[in-house]
This record gives C-alpha cells, sequence and structure tokens, in this order.
C-alpha cells in the first residue's frame, strides 16, 4: 500500500568539470519536476558546495533533493555518499577536499568547475581539479560516509571503468556497503547474471546526469512511508 | 627514434595519427591509473594502457605525451576517438600485452623515467 516516489540518486551539477554548463540549480530541479522525479540526489565529483543551492531550488518547487557526493578513491573507484543533511555533506565534502591532490584545474582540458546559488548566480570557480583520485581508499571513503551517517553505494558498477568491479574485479565482501548502483548502459538482470553476489545488494539505478536530458533516465521507486526516515532506511528498505 | 619508427618497428596499429607522429620518444610509460599517470608522466613519452575512454586524452593533452598505445587489443571508445582526432593525439593499438609492448620498446632502447625523478 502507498505511492512509490520515483528518485533519480545520481545526478551531477556544473561544479563537475564533466558535466554540462546547463547543469544549473534550478534547471536540474525543473528537469526533474518534469521528468515525474520526487526525490533526487546532488552528487558532484569530490565536492559538496553546489548542493545547498539545489536543495534551496527544489524546495522552491516541492522537489526533495538529498545532499550527496560522489568520492573517487585511491583505486579509481567511485563511490556516492548520500547525506541526511546539507551540514553533514558540506563536512565530508570539506573532508574529501583535503585528500585531494592540490592540482590546478585546466578547464581547457577538464571543464569549468562552477559554484552556483540557487537562483543561477554564479559565486566563483572551484581552483583544485575535482575529477582526480583523493588519497582515500575504498574503506577510508566508505568510513568517512558512515561516520557522517550517510548512506554509501558503489556506483555503476556495471561500467569498464571507475566502478569498483572495474577497479578490484570484486566487491570486497567485507566492505561495509550495502548498496549498489547500475547505470543505464546496463541492466539489473544483465549484471545479476555476470555478478550473482550483486543479488545480496539493494540494487538502485540512477542517471549519473551530465546533462539536463538525463535527469530521470533512470531511477529507483522508494515507498513514500519511508519518505521521513534516515536515508539509510529509505533506500535499503526502499 | 620517432613515434612513427618505434610504431612501425613493433607493429602497431595506428588507430589515430596525432601530431607527435614524426616526433622524438622520450621514453615509456606503463599504468591503467589515470591519478598515477598525473603525477608521473614526463612529456613525451610514449604511455602504454588498457584505459580506453576520453579522459586519456585529456591527460595526454595536458601532460604533452607523445601517443597512447592500447594494449591487449582493448579499442578505443567513440569519445576516445573523437577527442584525439579534434586534440591531435597519436593512438596506437596492439594485441599484445602492456608487459610484452613495455619490453619490446624497451628492447629499442625506450626507457622510462618517472617525471619527479
Amino acid at each position: 500500500m502507498g505511492k512509490k516516489f520515483k528518485c533519480d540518486l545520481h545526478i551531477h551539477t556544473l561544479l563537475s568539470p564533466c558535466a554540462e554548463m546547463e547543469m544549473m540549480p534550478t534547471a536540474i530541479v525543473k528537469h526533474a519536476c518534469n521528468a515525474g522525479l520526487d526525490i533526487i540526489a546532488i552528487t558532484d565529483h569530490n565536492t559538496t558546495s553546489n548542493v545547498e543551492s539545489v536543495v534551496i531550488a527544489g524546495q522552491k518547487l516541492g522537489l526533495k533533493v538529498i545532499p550527496g557526493i560522489e568520492i573517487q578513491t585511491k583505486e579509481e573507484a567511485h563511490i556516492v555518499g548520500l547525506f541526511n543533511s546539507v551540514e553533514s555533506a558540506k563536512e565530508v565534502g570539506d573532508k574529501v577536499r583535503k585528500y585531494l591532490p592540490g592540482i590546478q584545474n585546466d578547464e581547457n582540458y577538464f571543464g569549468l568547475q562552477i559554484l552556483m546559488d540557487s537562483d543561477d548566480e554564479i559565486l566563483g570557480q572551484e581552483d583544485i581539479m575535482l575529477l582526480n583520485s583523493t588519497d582515500l581508499s575504498l574503506e577510508e571513503s566508505v568510513d568517512l560516509i558512515l561516520s557522517f551517517h550517510g548512506l554509501p553505494i558503489c556506483a555503476h558498477v556495471d561500467r569498464p571503468s571507475y566502478s569498483v568491479i572495474s577497479q578490484l574485479g570484486f566487491i570486497p565482501p567485507d566492505l561495509p556497503v550495502k548498496a549498489v548502483e547500475i547505470s543505464r548502459r546496463s541492466s539489473v538482470e544483465e549484471e545479476i547474471k555476470e555478478h550473482p553476489y550483486l543479488s545480496n545488494y539493494r540494487i538502485i539505478t540512477s542517471s549519473d546526469a551530465h546533462r539536463l536530458n538525463e535527469i530521470g533516465s533512470c531511477f529507483v521507486e522508494i515507498n513514500k512511508s519511508l519518505i521521513s526516515q534516515s536515508i539509510e532506511k529509505m533506500i535499503l528498505e526502499g | 627514434m620517432t613515434v612513427s619508427e618505434a610504431a612501425k618497428k613493433l607493429g602497431l596499429d595506428l588507430v589515430v595519427k596525432g601530431s607527435s607522429w614524426n616526433s622524438q620518444v622520450k621514453g615509456g610509460f606503463c599504468s591503467d591509473m589515470l591519478s598515477h599517470v598525473m603525477g608521473h608522466c614526463p612529456a613525451g613519452y610514449l604511455w602504454v594502457t588498457i584505459q580506453n575512454h576520453k579522459n586519456v586524452i585529456a591527460i595526454c593533452s595536458l601532460l604533452e605525451i607523445s601517443g597512447v598505445v592500447l594494449a591487449h587489443g582493448i579499442k578505443a571508445d567513440k569519445d576516445m576517438l573523437e577527442k584525439a582526432e579534434d586534440e591531435g593525439i597519436t593512438v596506437l593499438a596492439s594485441g599484445l600485452s602492456a608487459f610484452e609492448i613495455c619490453g619490446q620498446l624497451y628492447d629499442l632502447g625506450i626507457t622510462g623515467a618517472d617525471k619527479n625523478g
């Protein structure tokens, strides 16, 4: 009983250098609403600096926005972290920043990294290159997310690069992660066929949107009754 | 030895002929971790890897790497090819393993030193 909420839990803003410049807070929120999404998560590479802007933009249109991050571990695997509050997301973002090599971004090669407010006004640029591995191992990244009561998710495990499976060949059984994400490039059925142990995890599908028309291209449904629960309960018990 | 000469001697397939084709190869580098390449690969080197996405080309441009050699029969994906054409980065390929390719490059006198010494 109860309506299901349609959720896209992996979306980038224009702060991620690989995302298109159109990925501005109000545009993301409008597109999400038009795609029939009830909940989205903002997960920029190694930063949470644009998260609050999208949360506020979402509030204006009645769209719930979960603050998140996509950490690139030292093994070059991506771990998404979703948090219960903007504050905890910001604290994690600040900590992750310290683990990035201080290489300056070169927009000619990697793209712009724009900080923006909820009215799409430019606040500045992020100088440090975000599209790099942190010095955090897979375990350390997961522990960091958990220490702030967030939910760690092995991102796009079907991808041939930047996924835990592409980088390690498998998901370490003792890694304290309970959820994995499959991208729009594959399907749950295909992935379980190839890696049967994935059925031991909560599997979600998300768009990993880097442009507006990708928002909602993949989504996961969550029971409405869980909406006021913690992020962990909401998604794991979905 | 130029990139074209090394490619010919090793029998490498030419995937994209970039601006380095007639340039001297200064050394060889082998890694599949892009962050590692960014921190350690000197300019003018040939990079042997199985990574086949467009970020490989971005790093080649940024670091002025001579070219990419895709090992183990790995094929460049569409975005990587397009970016290599746009940026003029040489992409070569071989069915040999990365180890074999590196061995053969070494036999040609192409050695490798970390840019950090």
